[in-house]
């Protein structure tokens, strides 16, 4: 191995993941076109086939606005669709009906006419169209389309915006007028941080990708508007940076939102099911996060972001490990601090996942580890117990699970007293009571403690989950279980991939040491951007990035 | 087919090397050449890394593409059948003698209510579903496993300092220049990992790096070979090794961090099961490459099984042999050199002539 390699920068491997050979072929493709139904020209007919769909016999909130208007001294009627509730009504009243309903001199359209009152000539007009006279005159909204398709036409009005019929043409016009109820920008819940940003996303996927867009202030975030769930249509938006993000990550990205067949999408958390590599272990292969800056940093290095609407929180891919153990207060603080803290994720992922497993090998096969005082005090207050080992520590686990469940349910005036309760009170009856020894307790409120300190939540959620298995393993077979069992734990992760990237990545650096990269360097030195995910742009700041010095 | 980084590729000849090495040959290295164990262990290593360079040389013109490959240039289809069948008898006999090994030790130690059946199916199962998993798993966990494993050797040797009787290692040449040097080289056995190295150049992501990797990897484990040989040399009297479950394990028990921590030898245990979980790992996955190369099969996985079972069956029948040493001692060694070195070297050789004699010819 070349010595210059270890300190040397590596330039991107490639991007390893390959697109699945696509089952649908183009003619199924096209079919969802061709099934799309046109819009008549006839308003009464288009008007028939809106009320049927929307049920507007019994919907009580799907508002058909019947008026005329005129242009070119023919009046037309013509019909404005919107549901009560989620439009803005002063927009409606003031900048789509009025102008379009008020008689004044620029919807007394003829093309015949040279001359306005104000002597000024204009060019005549010999053809005129009346689909572009609308949308260019008669409509003062900053955000209309022409719409061909029923599907289209109604996936607008669901969405909150309002549609306008006219009759003898075959298109409607799509006038954005959105104005429903909204929770505003706020701290974020769940991810809280001391230095740092303090916005959190929203339910709506616009205020978010404006987040976004106010953090980046660049014109290469490119944010791409899809939709998925055959019968929601959920508005989702992949956003890359064009100039950093792989084309190759982008294109899988958007082939696995594409070919989502399913009726409803609602959550990130679904979403992420439907497009995460590997669906039995467990293990996330997707960061979700409610933080924009989270988001932007994830952007920055070349990754994607997925917004669902009516979901304040986004998924960022690919995903690999360490990005679980690792916050966004950590590029806020010192490297030395930051690094520090990533050091105690790790003891809290290894004190989670295994403490209890091994707390019962010792204690049942291994006791020999012990120091000899310490083996005496547990053995003497064993006596007074009547229950096996593991019984014991399921019950507590068991306990501690409740407490954790209870309190994350319960509002939370309640909900910090309660793990009060159940912490003290419980520990503290069950060892009076002898159902369990106190060494007992210590070992699962450190197991508890050590969960809490894993940054997100799915990742501690599954290594919660597999504590179980590590307790059986030692209770059967001690340190032989264990040590199988953690090969096989590290094994899995191993295997794990998120959209073609290995989980391990950061972890099996071909020119560092195992783990190294874990670790943060300053901010100065940080020169490239992550290889594993091969970026347009590899370096992110130049050698000398503080040129004051 | 998945490929394997270089470090990939270097831990897991350290692996193949450092299982047999614990397990059964630093006791034998000790035993057989007492006070001069350490000089044997150097001159093992050096001649391991002459044999790597010859390997690799030979193998020169043969870029990425594997031993039985050369062998169907050769001979044809029959001639890599049969060469195949030869290396997956080492391949799952080696297996078969550490597993047993390792099991019976666990047995006596912490499971002696325990039939063995149950450990060695616990391994066997733990194997299955490892190699069951996509991406190279095993190459990948192996990196973390074999590094742990050196690290711990490394502090054992440093933490057993205070333990150490200098005098162990005289007279240097322990029982004479023939017993270290001459009876010493078939202690080469240690390096079973060379086995590795025929089938290494198709796999790597550079097939050109197999040279670097081959020896880096050799390299790797000699150092770590003369640490636990020294450690075990200066612990104990040579002549008293011989008994001993693992020397090095039973090293551990010696060790104290002032009163807490008295007794670390379950913790070195538990390290040798990962370890020995990751040896089979990656021979299993070996023997399928095998099995799936000389069988023409696309898909290797279903593969498991048969070979689980096989290597169970040897397990059991080599559990009931009662001259258990004598199978470490002497067949280990027969077998090892007799197909890994010459056999795998010969079949090279040929290669190489044949190349020479079709040189028009254009071969892959």
């Amino acid at each position: 191995m070349d010595l210059k390699l270890i300190f040397k920068y590596v330039p991107t491997g490639e991007y390893n993941f390959s697109i699945p050979v696509s089952k649908i072929n183009s003619s199924e493709q096209n079919k969802n076109s061709q099934s799309k139904k046109n819009i008549y020209t006839s308003i009464e007919q288009n008007s028939k086939y809106m009320k049927s769909e929307y049920n507007q016999i019994i919907n009580s909130d799907i508002v058909f606005r019947d008026f005329y208007i005129t242009a070119k001294n023919v009046e037309y009627k013509s019909l404005l669709i919107y549901i009560d509730g989620m439009v803005d009504t002063d927009l409606i009243n003031n900048y789509v009906l009025k102008p379009l309903m008020l008689k004044n001199t620029n919807n007394t359209f003829d093309s015949n006419i040279q001359e306005y009152n104000n002597k000024l000539s204009v060019k005549k007009i010999k053809n005129v169209n009346l689909s572009d006279y609308i949308y260019t005159n008669l409509i003062p909204q900053n955000a209309v389309t022409k719409e061909e398709y029923f599907e289209d036409a109604i996936s607008g009005i669901n969405s909150g915006n309002c549609v306008l019929f006219v009759d003898s043409l075959n298109i409607s016009f799509d006038i954005d007028v959105k104005g429903f109820k909204q929770r505003g920008v706020e701290q974020p819940q769940n991810e809280n941080i001391i230095k740092g940003p303090q916005e959190a996303f929203v339910e709506n996927i616009r205020t978010n990708t404006s987040l976004l867009r106010r953090i980046v202030n660049n014109q290469n975030l490119i944010i791409e508007n899809l939709s998925v769930g055959r019968i929601n249509k959920t508005k989702c938006a992949v956003c890359y940076m064009q100039n950093i993000t792989n084309s190759d990550l982008v294109a899988e990205a958007k082939f696995r939102l594409n070919n989502l067949d399913v009726d409803t999408i609602i959550s990130s958390g679904q979403l992420e099911q439907l497009i995460q590599d590997d669906t039995q272990t467990g293990i996330p292969q997707l960061l979700s996060t409610e933080r924009p800056d989270k988001c932007v940093n994830g952007l920055m290095q070349g990754r994607i972001v997925i917004l669902l609407n009516g979901n304040p929180y986004a998924l960022i891919a690919p995903a690999v490990i360490t990005d679980f153990l690792s916050s966004p207060e950590d590029s806020n603080l010192n490297p030395v601090f930051a690094n520090f803290l990533r050091f105690i994720r790790i003891l809290a992922l290894i004190i989670t996942l295994l403490l209890p497993g091994i707390y019962i090998a010792v204690s049942s096969f291994h006791q020999e580890i012990l120091p000899t005082e310490l083996l005496f005090s547990i053995f003497a207050s064993k006596e007074s117990v009547p229950f096996p080992i593991i019984f014991e520590l399921l019950i507590m686990e068991i306990a501690f699970e409740l407490i954790r469940e209870g309190g994350l349910r319960s509002p939370s005036a309640i909900g910090s007293t309660l793990g009060i309760i159940g912490a003290l009170i419980l520990g503290e009856a069950a060892v009076s009571a002898n159902i369990v020894i106190p060494f007992l307790i210590i070992v699962v409120a450190i197991t508890g403690l050590a969960s809490f300190a894993i940054p997100d939540f799915s990742f501690g959620f599954h290594l919660r989950m597999y504590r179980f298995i590590f307790i059986l393993l030692g209770f059967t077979s001690g340190f032989l279980g264990i040590g199988l069992g953690i090969y096989f734990y590290i094994s899995l992760i191993c295997s794990l991939k998120s959209f073609g990237v290995n989980y391990t990545s950061t972890l099996f650096s071909e020119y560092s040491p195992i783990g190294l990269k874990y670790f943060v360097p300053p901010f100065w030195k940080q020169e490239h951007r992550s290889t594993f995910l091969s970026p347009k742009k590899e370096d992110s700041q130049n050698k000398i990035s503080m040129k004051w010095r | 087919m998945k490929k394997f980084s270089n470090k990939e590729a270097i831990f897991i000849i350290v692996n193949l090397c450092s299982n047999i090495s614990i397990l059964i040959a630093d006791q034998i290295i000790v035993d057989s050449c007492y006070s001069s164990s350490i000089l044997n262990s150097i001159f093992i290593s050096i001649l391991a890394l002459v044999i790597t360079t010859i390997i690799c040389i030979l193998y020169k013109k043969f870029v990425g593409i594997n031993l039985l490959d050369i062998a169907e240039f050769i001979g044809g289809k029959f001639l890599k059948f049969i060469i195949g069948i030869f290396f997956l008898i080492y391949v799952m006999f080696s297996m078969a003698v550490l597993l047993c090994k390792l099991t019976n030790c666990l047995q006596i130690v912490y499971y002696s209510m325990t039939d063995i059946i149950y450990i060695l199916l616990s391994f066997i199962l733990a194997t299955g579903f490892i190699c069951r998993l996509s991406n190279n798993a095993f190459s990948k966990s192996n990196l973390i496993v074999t590094s742990v494993s050196l690290i711990a050797i490394f502090l054992v040797f440093i933490a057993n300092t205070n333990n150490y009787i200098y005098n162990n290692i005289f007279p240097i040449l322990g029982n004479g220049i023939n017993s270290t040097i001459i009876d010493g080289a078939t202690n080469l056995f240690t390096f079973g990992g060379i086995v590795y190295l025929y089938f290494l150049p198709p796999k790597l992501n550079n097939p050109k790096d197999s040279f670097k990797v081959s020896i880096s990897g050799i390299l790797i484990f000699s150092i770590f070979l003369v640490i636990s040989v020294t450690t075990i040399t200066l612990m104990f009297n040579p002549k008293l090794v011989k008994g001993q479950l693992f020397p090095i394990y039973t090293s551990i028990k010696y060790i104290d961090f002032g009163t807490f921590f008295e007794r670390l030898d379950s913790v070195f245990l538990l390290i040798r099961v990962m370890n020995l979980g990751s040896f089979l790992g990656v021979s299993m996955s070996l023997c399928m490459e095998i099995l799936k190369n000389i069988l023409s099969v696309t898909d290797d996985k279903p593969l498991i099984y048969p070979l689980l079972l096989l290597l169970l069956s040897i397990c059991i029948s080599l559990e009931k042999i009662s001259k258990f040493d004598i199978l470490e001692n002497n067949l280990f060694k027969i077998i090892f050199f007799s197909i890994v070195i010459s056999l795998g070297i010969f079949i090279l050789i040929l290669g190489n002539i044949k190349k020479i004699f079709v040189k028009n010819k254009v071969y892959r």
